[in-house]
Parts: C-alpha cells; sequence; structure tokens
C-alpha cells in the first residue's frame, strides 16, 4: 500500500483531498495504514468519506471530519444524455479531413436545454441558441455564444490556458478555462452592458491565475 | 395520418390534465376525431376531470396486457361523440407500460382513424413520462409562470430531444408549444410572477396557449366537466384560442394585461 501511495507521489504531494472510504466494510482494519501512507506521500487529507454505518470506530484517532454518504453502489446512475440531433458536425468534418485548416467549431444550432450537455472535442464550440440553466457547454477550445448563455461554459477542458468564452449575452452560473472556474453573480454581470463579455485566464498580482470577465460592448456597434 | 401528441411538464401540478382534458374536448368539438389517453398509472385522474369515472371497465394496462380489446377499453366522452378516452389503470404498476404495447395501441388508434391522439403524461422524468413521449408527433410543455416549473419544462424540452423515437432515428423533430396555465396578469405586471414573455423566452418557445387563473378549473374539475365548456369563462376562452390557434387559426394572445375594475369600483373604490 505504502509502495503504491509513494510511487504517486509527485501526482499527490500538496494536494487537497477527500479518503473515500465508502467501499471498505466495518472488519477492515487498514484504515490506519492508508491514511499514514497518505499523510508520508504530503497528501493533504480534508475529511474522510464513510458509508452508513461504515468504519467510523476505527478512524477516532485520525482527527479529520468524518462524512457519511451512501455507498457508491447505492446511487442511481446518472442518466446518460444523447444529443445527436440538435449538432451537425457533417460538414466540417469533411472540411478538416481534406487538411485544410484546423478543424472547424462544433456548430449547435437548437436551443441547449437544462440536463444538456454539449462537448466540442478537440475544438472550439459555436453556439447559435439560447443555453438554459442547468446546461452544460464544454469546449477543448474556445467557446462563442451567441443567444443569452444562463448554464455553465466550461472553455480549454483540456487544459488550453489560452481558450477563451465570448458571449454575447452573458448570465453564466459558473465560468471556467483550462480548470479554473468562477461563479457569477447577479452583480458580476449587471457591470455588462447587454451581457456581452469575454471570459479568459489572467495572472493577478501574485503570480496566480484567476478568470477576468470583461465587456466586449465597445467594440459592438451602438444603437442611436 | 394521425397525429401523436404529448402533454407533458416534468413538475406535477401544472395543469397537464386540465389541458389534456379540454385541448381534447376543444378538437372533438371542431369536429377532429379525437382519443385522450391516460399515462399515469397508478394515479388516474383524467377520467374524473371528463367525468367518465363510473362508465371505466377496462383500461390502458388491461388492453396492453391483452385482457381486454381496444374498443372495449375506450369510454365515449358524454359532452362530444367525436372523443374517446382511455383511462389509467388504477391499481396497476408504471412498469406495466412496456414500450411494444404503447406502441401497439397507438398503431391500433390510427387504424381506427383517430386524426388526433393525446397523450396525458404523468409528472416526472420515469417510466410513464418516457412513454408517454416516445411516439410523439408533437409536445404541449406546460409550465406555471414560476422559476422551477419552467426548469422541470425545459429539461422535459431535453428529454424530448433525446428519447423520442424522432429524435432516435434522428429524422424530423418533435414539433414543441408552450401553454402556460395559471397566469395572473396582476402579478406578473407587478413582478411577483414571471411575464409570458419571460416564459417565452426561457424556453424559446412560441406560446400556443395562455390560460389565466381561475377558481373555476377547480369547480369544473370537481363537477368533471372541462373547463373549456364553461362558457363565456376567461379559462374557457383562453382554451378555445389555443386549440384554434394549433388548428392554424390566427389569434392574439389575450389575458396578458390586469383586468381593470368596473368604474363604479373605481369611484367607490371597491
Amino acid at each position: 500500500m505504502t509502495a503504491v501511495v509513494a510511487s504517486a507521489r509527485p501526482l499527490l504531494a500538496e494536494a487537497l483531498a477527500v479518503l473515500d472510504l465508502r467501499e471498505r466494510t466495518v472488519d477492515d482494519t487498514g484504515a490506519s495504514e492508508i491514511l499514514a501512507a497518505a499523510r508520508s506521500a504530503g497528501v493533504r487529507l480534508a475529511a474522510i468519506l464513510v458509508g452508513e454505518g461504515g468504519m467510523r470506530a476505527n478512524l477516532a484517532d485520525a482527527d479529520l471530519p468524518i462524512l457519511e454518504s451512501p455507498s457508491i453502489g447505492d446511487r442511481p446512475a446518472p442518466e446518460a444524455v444523447e444529443l445527436e440531433p440538435m449538432t451537425e458536425p457533417r460538414q466540417t468534418e469533411n472540411v478538416a479531413a481534406a487538411g485544410l485548416g484546423p478543424p472547424a467549431p462544433l456548430c449547435v444550432t437548437q436551443p441547449v436545454r437544462s440536463g444538456q450537455r454539449v462537448y466540442a472535442q478537440g475544438r472550439d464550440l459555436l453556439v447559435l441558441a439560447p443555453t438554459s440553466r442547468g446546461a452544460e457547454l464544454l469546449a477543448d477550445g474556445s467557446i462563442y455564444a451567441f443567444g443569452l448563455l444562463r448554464g455553465r461554459a466550461l472553455a480549454g477542458a483540456s487544459g488550453d490556458r489560452g481558450a477563451r468564452i465570448v458571449a454575447t449575452r452573458l448570465d453564466a452560473e459558473l465560468v471556467a478555462v483550462a480548470g479554473v472556474y468562477r461563479t457569477l453573480e447577479a452583480s458580476d454581470i449587471a457591470g455588462l452592458r447587454d451581457g456581452a463579455a469575454s471570459v479568459a485566464l489572467a495572472l493577478d498580482e501574485e503570480g496566480g491565475e484567476r478568470l477576468v470577465l470583461r465587456p466586449v460592448d465597445q467594440f459592438l456597434p451602438r444603437a442611436s | 395520418m394521425a397525429k401523436v401528441i404529448v402533454v407533458t411538464s416534468g413538475k406535477g401540478g401544472v395543469g397537464k390534465t386540465t389541458t389534456s382534458a379540454s385541448f381534447a374536448t376543444g378538437l372533438a368539438n371542431r369536429g377532429k376525431k379525437t382519443a385522450v389517453i391516460d399515462f399515469d398509472i397508478g394515479l388516474r385522474n383524467l377520467d374524473l376531470i371528463l367525468g367518465c369515472e363510473r362508465r371505466v371497465v377496462y383500461d390502458f394496462v388491461n388492453v396492453i396486457q391483452g385482457d381486454a380489446k381496444l374498443s372495449q377499453a375506450l369510454v365515449r366522452d358524454k359532452h362530444s361523440e367525436n372523443l374517446s378516452i382511455l383511462a389509467a389503470s388504477q391499481t396497476k404498476d408504471k412498469d406495466a407500460l412496456k414500450e411494444e404495447g404503447v406502441k401497439q395501441v397507438l398503431d391500433d388508434l390510427k387504424g381506427m382513424d383517430f386524426e388526433y391522439i393525446i397523450c396525458d403524461s404523468p409528472a416526472g422524468i420515469e417510466t410513464g413520462a418516457l412513454m408517454a413521449l416516445r411516439f410523439a408527433d408533437e409536445a404541449l410543455i406546460v409550465t406555471n409562470p414560476e422559476v422551477s416549473a419552467v426548469r422541470d419544462a425545459d429539461r422535459m424540452l431535453g428529454i424530448i430531444e433525446a428519447k423520442s423515437l424522432r429524435a432516435e432515428n434522428g429524422g424530423e423533430r418533435v414539433k414543441e408549444h408552450l401553454v402556460i396555465t395559471r397566469y395572473a396578469p396582476k402579478r406578473a405586471d407587478k413582478g411577483e410572477m414571471l411575464s409570458h414573455t419571460d416564459v417565452a423566452e426561457l424556453l424559446s418557445l412560441p406560446i400556443l396557449g395562455l390560460i389565466p387563473e381561475s377558481e373555476q378549473v377547480l369547480d369544473c374539475s370537481n363537477r368533471g366537466t372541462p373547463v373549456i365548456l364553461a362558457n363565456g369563462s376567461p379559462v374557457a376562452l383562453a382554451f378555445d384560442d389555443m386549440v384554434a390557434r394549433y388548428l392554424g387559426e390566427d389569434r392574439p394572445l389575450r389575458f396578458t394585461e390586469p383586468e381593470s375594475a368596473p368604474f363604479w369600483k373605481r369611484l367607490f373604490g371597491g
């Protein structure tokens, strides 16, 4: 056990983690061993998750919050949402296959509903319809949304820090670029005229990365 | 060719069954041969609202399981001879709804020259609701001007776009219509309620029906009369508009503004 954890050291060092022991039964005595191994690898444990009536007794000396939650097997499987009818990537793939340039964006022309998720793998996502609360837009590249964007938008899903989210009417619950996320409150949106905004990663004074929301209306033609 | 129309919402209590009953009655009274099916197995209501609960002998599940013929289970409506009702089972489990069985019943109804088949969906997104929308050509999405009902309606639209047979075949999309019920213009004006334009924008759908809030709905349900037959009442007029619009007539939306009080009330502050 210790060897397995130690081999993952570079990955785990300083990582903040919740230890999930729900698959372990009451009789298990390995809990303290797991805890010791995790700590020696430099993992910063935040809490321990146990199943209902789980191995609480063995963990009393761990000095960590113990959270009780039903075991994984008891939870209903997440519902798969199929999206075939709303996308039309056929044409764009032909262009890319012919080697005529970078892959064209995945283009969505039907409203993205609550509970639906659209993923533009390896390319940008172009949304020409409204996105509802509870819907999720995901792209490895950037996301461009023409139409009210009210759900979640996650650009640079596989780590592209240069990805952006640009929306003509941004009212998203959450935006993220390359894993850095930010929830949006009404006060964040209020500063945007008509909600036209661009979201990108920027460095702050301490050299950390954070998401910056900028209005883009100064570039748009104004109604007189 | 018969059209299968699902009446659905996601959320419960928004007026699906009331809408199904009045919409079906409206179509029938305009001479369209119409059948309405209650998909809410175990919680059957439609027969009460249409006032035929005493005449239900066999139900939808009996037909699916082969215990009765479709013609035996169909109840002729007492208000309109063009309308037939297939009641839900009150005793069976919702798992009795099997896809092949539902398809067979719909095909048989089409074979009996019904022009419109209305599927009254149960609330939720489980078997009953999924079976009700599975074979739909069109959908009436019923919602109240209230955020949770609108979000559930939106979720339902997504499910229709993923789980209906039309979506799976990748052919023509299910045609979706928006029905807003329990609308109180006065409260919408004060900002206590979403306005009908807010709801239409949130769901990106055109409004087919805008039904005002009224005590008449409950009265009619208790008497077993679809509210569209309550002559002259705003709810009946609004449902009639909805049916007319569905059949292609151009009718502007009514009941969008608060009623102004009669002048003597304004004079004496009634």
